[in-house]
């Protein structure tokens, strides 16, 4: 509940090598290899935005790109998505990548751009919604990690946490 | 059965639904987590937990707020995660069905 992010998944093959220079273009740099086998993370970060993107390759050919992750946390500024969506409408475009990883039956192309960024508009701004509601009304922007959004929620809010890795008590 | 059919079996008879907002389910990163769970050096630490994957989140109702692979993974995996890597909410989550039909 604290991210939005979506999949673009190629409907052609797609070099692993040609996705993640893409990445680079965009500003995006390595952050490291994921948790799970064949991922690797990337991080495009600034004072006005914070994007995270996985790079996922093809189990049966490990050349191959099987699809790329990016996503954000949904309690930075308006800046934030606004990176999001250049991000993800250029390297879609570029490659001619179907967004996915929505709800069942959602997906854009890189021909309805326009429409996939009225849809993020209107799903993040529920997002933003329902991450303030669980911090007492706290519409608070901060350009942070989607790890970090917990963390420094949890600071300000330690009421709202019990227990755990995340808990001051 | 299939693994999402008994991923969500599994998750329901342990209490756990997504808080609504989850992003879809990507079934085959919660298989992926089942496999890497049963590796012979893997533990689940509250640390591990600070890098690229992000806390796992858990409102009081056991709706799912963050690491719902994780979650899944584990239990498909006979290997739960542990209370300790868990951060627990004091307040109730709202929730949606696994694979809701709608996203919200």
């Amino acid at each position: 509940m604290e991210d939005f992010g979506i999949l673009l998944q190629p409907a052609q093959p797609l070099s692993a090598d040609l996705a993640e220079r893409e990445l680079l273009n965009c500003g995006f740099r390595f952050a490291g290899e994921g948790s799970l086998p064949r991922e690797r993370t990337y991080v495009l970060c600034d004072d006005t935005k914070n994007i995270e993107a996985l790079l996922k390759y093809d189990a049966a050919n490990e050349a191959m790109a099987s699809y790329l992750s990016i996503r954000y946390a949904v309690c930075q500024p308006k800046s934030a998505t606004e990176a999001f969506l250049d991000v993800v409408g250029y390297i879609a475009e570029k490659f001619c990548l179907q967004i996915t990883g929505l709800a069942p039956g959602v997906e854009f192309s890189c021909h309805t751009l326009g429409e996939f960024g009225e849809y993020t508009w209107e799903k993040v701004k529920r997002a933003k919604s329902r991450w303030s509601s669980l911090f007492a009304g706290d519409t608070e922007e901060v350009v942070v990690s989607v790890a970090e959004s917990w963390k420094y929620f949890a600071v300000k809010h330690p009421e709202v946490f019990r227990s755990g890795p995340l808990s001051v008590k | 059965m299939s693994f999402k059919e008994e991923a969500v079996r599994r998750a329901e008879q342990a209490g756990y639904y997504p808080a609504a907002g989850q992003r879809r389910v990507d079934w085959e990163t919660a298989e992926a987590w089942a496999e890497k769970v049963q590796e012979p050096d893997f533990s689940w630490r509250a640390e591990a937990d600070l890098g690229t994957d992000g806390y796992i989140v858990i409102g009081e109702n056991n709706a799912v707020a963050s690491g719902q692979h994780r979650i899944l993974g584990g239990l498909m995996g006979n290997n739960p995660v542990p209370e300790e890597a868990i951060t627990r909410l004091a307040v109730p989550l709202p929730t949606q069905p696994w694979d809701s039909e709608t996203g919200e």
